[in-house]
């Protein structure tokens, strides 16, 4: 039950890397995201967000911008990558 | 509906996620490669990157480099970021021990891993090496902004003062 305390937390930009991205897939994540995530978008590339959705903003007010969406969780784990 | 969220001045900018199964450590601002074809059979993760002497046969063209680290990449099963794109802060500069200037405004080329030759182990770039020694390939997909001179290319390379300032990034 940790990731209910950490689902509000903050985000510390400088330890995530200063920059919001966008994937050329079209995922939002921060630059230095977790190593699930990364793994997911190797070799992707990913440049400064510009423009972003309000639905994204409210990912990112909620701390959910850098965890995968259940269907990266499960793509990852069908496709046998990071649990 | 769109709206703007984040805008800086710099955002020209792009990165790529890769693997580092090297055996070492890809530091940042070092020049980072993809294997190519000499190399391929080393190459045992996905979007594997590393350095020229991991990736580039002997005597082959350096040009399979994607960008510089942006960050320490351990070995194993980390992943890290590479900046594929735009103005960079910083360079590793190839130890060459001549009195070599690289003017802002001049692309800079790594060397070619040769066993026994005097280009083996070097990591960094240079303007000059490549083109006489490898086969005539030229230069590769950065570009000095800054004045790299005597100082950092007889520097050991990973010192302080082997790496050059303000490079601009053109791997994409």
């Amino acid at each position: 039950m940790n990731w209910i305390y950490n689902i509000l937390k903050p985000v510390d930009p400088s330890e995530v890397g200063d920059y919001l991205v966008r994937c050329d897939c079209g995922r939002v994540y921060w630059l230095k995201a977790s190593d699930k995530i990364k793994k997911h978008h190797l070799g992707h590339v990913m440049k400064p967000l510009e423009q972003g959705s309000v639905f994204e903003f409210l990912q990112l007010k909620l701390g959910l911008i850098n965890r995968r969406t259940f269907g990266e969780w499960l793509r990852d784990k069908m496709e046998g990558r990071a649990e | 509906m769109w709206m703007q969220t984040v805008n800086r001045s710099d955002t020209e900018r792009a990165w790529v996620a890769v693997t580092n199964h090297t055996g070492h450590t890809l530091t940042t601002h070092w020049p980072i490669y993809k294997y190519n074809t000499a190399k391929n059979a080393s190459s045992v993760g996905t979007n594997e990157g590393g350095l020229i002497a991991d990736c580039v046969g002997a005597k082959t063209a350096p040009g399979a480099m994607i960008g510089l680290s942006f960050e320490d990449i351990p070995n194993g099963a980390e992943t890290g970021i590479v900046q594929v794109y735009g103005y960079h802060e910083s360079v590793l500069v190839c130890k060459l021990d001549t009195n070599t200037t690289v003017r802002p405004g001049v692309g800079l080329v790594g060397f070619a891993s040769v066993a026994a030759d005097a280009a083996a182990a070097k990591s960094g770039l240079t303007s000059i090496g490549n083109i006489t020694a490898n086969d005539g390939y030229g230069f590769g997909v950065v570009t000095a902004l800054d004045t790299i001179g005597l100082a950092h290319h007889n520097a050991t390379q990973g010192a302080a003062a082997s790496y050059g300032d303000h490079v601009f990034i053109r791997g994409l």
